[in-house]
């Protein structure tokens, strides 16, 4: 008996969803919404809120816990480490779930189409909610 | 959402290089509204109806928490790293008393990074604490 994979997820991010993340969470940050001051930026251009990313990562958590939100007692750690622009498809998977001080730790990675690394995360539940494979 | 937000600006007036560890804001009340909760359960876009605030509701809450204490986004900040810890059920729809402070600065070549902690309050009882980084890289 294994614990069950954690899904392959992809998403491909759109200009559309950028302004209604900016328009949901108040955050106008003009890297986000102005194509003038983000092209003098870091990134060239506009990029998505991180966490318009790291919802391919929270979309397969919870497809793979069959549970609707991250359970008491779990956490997720995420490192950013490379942007999300407009037409980008994002794609997250997973080395195979493995035991952690009585917990389950899953290692997820989110990568563009090219392949550039754009976030990592730590995910930890307690282990008695994790799903197995008979 | 309801854009209660009405009131607070939009960009903040604020630098990261003005704040310091300890520097403590709220408690703000944030409501969480079913439709946002819905339309964060799956795929960005679409929409599923449920009985509990999925993961993506925290970055979102947060966000709208941060925006609160620093009177608006600080323009030209970058996030680094979230770290999200679960303590209690959320239901989709609910209304969240807040606090948050700085935890942490430091700076490198990259620039100022200023760490910040969000304590989310449900009903009286804590049901997620959210940490982030956030890189400024125009303050070395």
């Amino acid at each position: 008996m294994s614990w069950a994979p954690f899904p392959r997820v992809s998403h491909t991010v759109t200009t559309t969803e950028i302004d209604a993340y900016a328009a949901r969470s108040g955050d106008r940050n003009p890297l986000h919404v102005d194509p003038a001051f983000a092209a003098a930026g870091p990134f060239g251009t506009i990029v998505a809120h991180g966490p318009i990313g790291l919802q391919t990562v929270f979309e397969a958590l919870t497809r793979w816990l069959g549970a609707e939100q991250l359970p008491p007692g779990g956490l997720a750690d995420v490192a950013f480490r490379g942007p999300v622009r407009a037409g980008d498809t994002i794609t997250c998977t997973a080395a195979p779930p493995e035991a952690h001080a009585g917990d389950v730790l899953v290692r997820a990675v989110c990568r563009n189409q090219d392949g550039g690394l754009v976030l990592e995360a730590l995910v930890v539940v307690p282990r008695q909610l994790a799903p197995r494979v008979h | 959402m309801s854009d209660t937000l009405d009131g607070v600006p939009a960009l903040s007036a604020l630098r990261y290089a003005e704040l310091s560890p300890g520097d403590a804001f709220g408690p703000f009340t944030e409501p969480l509204a079913q439709g946002t909760s819905d339309g964060l359960r799956g795929e960005l876009g679409a929409s599923s109806p449920g009985r509990l605030a999925p993961p993506g509701v925290l970055p979102l809450l947060t966000l709208r928490l941060l925006r609160r204490a620093l009177r608006g986004i600080v323009p030209g900040g970058v996030l680094t790293r979230q770290r999200f810890v679960a303590h209690a059920e959320l239901p989709a729809a609910a209304e969240i008393v807040a606090e948050v402070w700085v935890a942490s600065q430091s700076r490198s070549e990259r620039g100022l990074f200023t760490s910040f902690t969000f304590a989310l309050h449900h009903e009286g009882a804590l049901a997620a604490v959210v940490e982030w980084t956030i890189l400024d890289p125009a303050t070395g």
